[in-house]
């Protein structure tokens, strides 16, 4: 039914049309604004296209005198490596025998499936690494998320460093910088894309760990793990309420009171600290939030209103940040409405970078960040963008966290899959991080037992971990429809994972044990290890790798002498602390303590802790302990919803591996996979890399059809039998 | 009718004060202005604009994908396609603001047309002045049509009467400034039509007709005729005005589409218009 008013604009419309001076209405500025803009955006194609193709034979003159035929000896033309961070051998072996998993089956039938040696320690950044490079830490300087600073034994982020710009212009309260800001990639050794890409082969790489800030290469490559938030930080959350008697959150996050005047709360929204000012000041960012009724308020910041709505996200709402002289500093988050009775209580993510106008830069190149946003709306570009620490704090229930999870994994899948459509030749890899986070957080619905189904429901979500197999299963049936015959595709993860039930405050153990001792009068640390006497520390942990001794000349307050007694000393504490029991129920704590040297190799070995520990299945460093707090607790119950974890001894939790080729490798590990994608696109790997192939020669001959046809059939059968 | 064609020359005739006796062009510059803002406002309020915004970035997306995958010209080719496409799907979402945009834009321009199309009269120069009666009046009806021309013009010519056409014609000169009202009488019936001889800005209308929808239109205070009465039509010849633009001679229309599109753009990001 065509509206009365539309009628009545139509026919008028239509008289104006008749008439012969109105015609000119054609032409007014309504039209002219649109055809205007259209106009300009198709001659603007015109051109860039026009210069391509101009351009276009010098181009393949250059690339073709610089690689030659790139994939001339290549055994396929296009791989594609779908990483399912945190895949889990055993639930998946099991899930792929009661047929959960019917792609993976597929797959596995076409090809290979094995389990998948993860790195020491099995943490994603230093994973993810041995892959990107394939090499071990002590070549590629990843050891840990966190390195310490040997002057101020503060942690560091280990993956980059951002500083300002070296000079600056005082006038006044301003302090303008005169250069850019400077990124720090502190990842060593070159991944297996950019040698690729040095080759002539273009390559995708979206959101694979450790790749902020992005690799200038010969493709295209998302940033991932590690992007900072707004705020700098790797996500911090904010939490708006009236309840002033709300306990403090402890971490990932910060608590802003608001205040409520009949049915308005007013508040300011934190911004990143204002660098063109002395003063450093966060900038501000006032809202507004009006309550309608208990369920549905209306948001206003700056000029934009927005309607939110009880327990239902808002879309990511661009946030701009002024910092004077024209400057402004643009951030996106989505809000979530708690409740607004008896207290108010919204939550918003972290800042995330904008990826439309990033403050740092998050792909490579600059522009990609920029054309997916356009394409596909705006997108979480935050490292480690589902928020585990709001659920852990208690912020957000079990039901929002999954809906964030999901909504960000769904921008992921949006990216992969133009990727990979736009992957003709060469590679296309993707991480997707959401398997990673949802078991670290739900993993206790696996265990009835688990302690942090003390103070967590875990009965609601007790499929969560089978429901998330089987949509990675799902995206890999969706990923496998979009592949050639002759295209070679893995799945693989960078480790397992495991449930985390106690932790271990390894601090605890070396101050008992005489390695570290506090200032005097200091009964407990706060955070960072504030309050150690450094000159009588011999060892101390921090981060969730292992354990750093104190050494002379290497730390700033060294007191181990380099040489016999650094190396009793290792001994000694590999000695005691492998084994550990566990006082409450007599399990083994440690498994094995490693000495970093024995396991690593390069120049960057010093940079990495000493001793790398090996957890068993249920343990892990405790909160306190990887955030350098000492409080005398040496094991705890984990009672945080983050219940699941993989940071342990690395032969406990390899990873997966699935491809539509015969793996001949017999214990395939994560750092072979960059020589064999060397390989199979026909590149010698560099003789510093330590992986091999997993693949043999027979790798040229495409996916086994029967074996896959048989599969397919076997599936269809139980298919129908459980539809009957 | 009659109420909204007078409400509108009132207005526009409010507007156009303070421009009367100033050169045509800061009329022109003001309503100009004033357009692309209003254009603006009406372009937001009857728009999709997230659709209209979504709908852009597809279009620059696939523009940044130009130069993202050139090296490729399978993939270019096929983006350009995709650009093309979305460019429709945003003048799609452009359509429907553009008809609600055409009725304003439609009576700007009538009255623009009025005052910048033609200029009034000057000091002698001549005119034809038509006055169209009903079908089939006969020769002698139109014998006894009179005409009374006010002091300040001059008939020039007795009347050419064409009985075909039902219509009569005289030449008219005008020998002062003023407003003047001829007048055109057939026994009890009469009518008048306005004749400008002026320097300043004003409304103009060479045609006076009966009463119809096209008259809620009219641009001046001039009446239409009586349905009933002899008269059709009375129509005249205002000279062309040759619209000066900062020393550029530019068409009026011209003139208003670039200065009010230089308005929408400089004010779009103000009011917040996506477009």
């Amino acid at each position: 039914m065509i509206k009365q008013s539309t009628l009545f604009l139509l026919c008028l419309s239509l008289f104006l049309f008749l008439d012969p001076q109105p015609v000119y209405a054609y032409i007014g500025p309504g039209a002219g604004f649109v055809f205007i803009t259209s106009f300009l955006m198709i001659i603007g194609s015109f051109f860039m296209v026009l210069f391509t193709l101009l351009t276009w034979p010098i181009r393949v003159l250059v690339r073709a005198f610089k690689n030659r035929n790139a994939f001339a000896n290549a055994k396929t033309e296009r791989v594609v490596i779908l990483g399912l961070d945190g895949l889990e051998p055993t639930i998946t072996e099991r899930m792929l025998d009661e047929g959960k998993l019917p792609n993976l089956k597929k797959l596995q039938a076409q090809g290979s499936y094995s389990r998948l040696q993860t790195t020491w320690p099995a943490l994603s950044p230093v994973a993810w690494s041995a892959f990107s490079t394939g090499v071990n830490p002590g070549k590629n300087n990843i050891f840990d998320f966190l390195s310490r600073n040997r002057n101020s034994y503060l942690p560091e982020l280990s993956s980059a460093k951002i500083s300002g710009a070296r000079r600056k212009l005082s006038i006044g309260k301003y302090e303008l910088p005169l250069g850019k800001p400077s990124i720090r990639f502190l990842r060593r050794s070159q991944s297996f894309w950019k040698i690729l890409g040095d080759r002539g082969i273009f390559s995708h790489i979206l959101r694979v760990p450790i790749s902020f800030p992005p690799e200038k290469f010969n493709g295209i490559q998302l940033s991932a793990m590690c992007t900072p938030d707004l705020w700098g930080t790797q996500g911090t959350f904010s939490f708006f309420t009236t309840d002033e008697s709300i306990d403090p959150i402890k971490e990932g996050g910060e608590t802003a009171i608001v205040q409520k005047k009949d049915d308005r709360v007013e508040g300011f929204i934190k911004g990143p600290e204002n660098t063109i000012t002395k003063k450093k000041e966060h900038l501000k960012l006032p809202f507004v939030a009006k309550i309608l009724n208990k369920d549905e308020i209306e948001l206003t910041i700056g000029k934009e209103t927005y309607h939110l709505k009880k327990n239902i996200y808002t879309d990511w709402i661009e946030l701009r940040f002024k910092a004077g002289f024209g400057i402004n500093v643009h951030g996106i988050a989505r809000f979530y409405l708690i409740e607004t009775q008896p207290h108010f209580r919204l939550y918003m993510t972290p800042i995330n970078i904008d990826p439309e106008k990033p403050a740092l830069p998050v792909s490579y190149p600059y522009s990609y960040s920029v054309y997916l946003s356009k394409l596909f709306g705006k997108y979480a570009t935050l490292g480690l963008a589902e928020d585990t620490w709001s659920l852990n704090e208690g912020i957000l229930d079990d039901t929002a966290f999954l809906e964030q999870t999901y909504m960000i994994h769904e921008e992921r899948e949006t990216q992969f899959f133009d990727a990979l459509d736009k992957t003709k030749k060469g590679l296309c890899a993707v991480v997707i991080d959401a398997t990673d986070r949802i078991q670290h957080m739900f993993f206790r619905t696996l265990d009835d037992d688990h302690p942090a189904n003390k103070y967590n429901n875990h009965e609601k979500h007790k499929n969560v971990i089978e429901d998330l197999y089987m949509r990675m299963d799902d995206l890999v049936g969706r990923t496998m429809q979009k592949l050639g015959k002759d295209d070679v595709f893995i799945v693989l993860s960078d480790h397992g994972f495991k449930p985390f039930k106690r932790g271990i405050n390894l601090n605890v153990w070396l101050q008992q044990n005489g390695y570290l001792n506090l200032k005097n009068g200091v009964k407990e640390t706060g955070d960072f290890l504030i309050g150690v006497d450094w000159t009588k520390t011999k060892a101390y942990a921090i981060g969730l790798a292992g354990i750093y001794l104190n050494v002379k000349g290497r730390e700033k307050q060294g007191v181990v002498k380099a040489g016999e007694e650094y190396q009793t000393l290792k001994r000694e504490l590999i000695k005691k602390l492998s084994g550990l029991k566990d006082p409450q129920s007599g399990e083994t704590a440690i498994t094995e303590m490693f000495d970093a040297e024995q396991i690593y190799n390069g120049p960057y070995t010093n940079n990495g802790p000493d001793l790398i520990s090996g957890y068993n299945v249920g343990y892990r460093i405790s909160w306190d302990g990887a955030t350098g707090i000492i409080n005398g607790v040496l094991f705890e119950d984990n009672t945080k919803p983050w219940s699941g974890d993989h940071c342990i001894d690395p032969r406990l939790v390899p990873g997966v591996i699935f491809c539509n080729r015969r793996i001949t490798s017999k214990k395939p590990a994560l750092i072979d996979i960059a020589p064999t994608v060397l390989n199979l696109f026909g590149v010698e790997p560099p003789g510093y890399m330590e992986g091999v192939q997993i693949f043999d020669e027979e790798v040229n001959g495409g996916v086994d059809e029967v074996a896959s046809q048989e599969v397919s059939e076997e599936i269809s059968q139980k298919q129908i039998g459980s539809s009957q | 009718m009659e109420i909204i064609s007078t409400i509108l020359n009132s207005f526009f005739g409010f507007l156009f004060f303070p421009f009367k006796t100033l050169a045509p062009v800061w009329g022109m510059l003001f309503v100009s202005f004033a357009s692309g803002i209003i254009m603006l406002l009406i372009f937001k309020a009857t728009s999709d604009q997230a659709g209209i915004k979504k709908a852009k970035n597809k279009v620059r997306g696939h523009f940044l994908a130009i130069r993202l995958y050139r090296d490729d010209l399978g993939l270019m080719f096929g983006t350009v396609k995709n650009l093309l496409i979305s460019n429709f799907l945003y003048l799609k979402k452009a359509f429907r603001p553009m008809l609600f945009l055409m009725i304003p834009v439609g009576i700007i321009l009538l009255h623009l047309a009025g005052r910048y199309e033609k200029r009034p009269f000057q000091i002698g120069e001549t005119t034809v002045l038509t006055l169209r009666l009903a079908e089939n009046t006969s020769w002698e009806q139109l014998k006894k049509v009179e005409i009374d021309v006010p002091d300040g013009l001059k008939l020039e010519t007795p009347p050419v009467r064409i009985v075909q056409l039902s219509e009569i014609s005289w030449r008219i000169r005008v020998e002062e400034q003023g407003e003047y009202w001829v007048a055109f009488k057939l026994a009890d019936h009469v009518v008048k039509k306005k004749i400008v001889v002026n320097e300043i800005l004003l409304p103009l209308d060479s045609k006076v007709t009966r009463s119809s929808f096209s008259t809620l239109l009219s641009n001046t205070d001039e009446s239409s005729l009586p349905e009933s009465g002899p008269f059709l039509a009375i129509e005249m010849r205002y000279p062309k005005r040759e619209f000066d633009m900062f020393g550029f001679e530019l068409h009026w229309l011209l003139s208003f589409f670039l200065l009010s599109l230089v308005s929408g753009f400089a004010f779009k990001r103000f009011l917040r218009v996506e477009f």
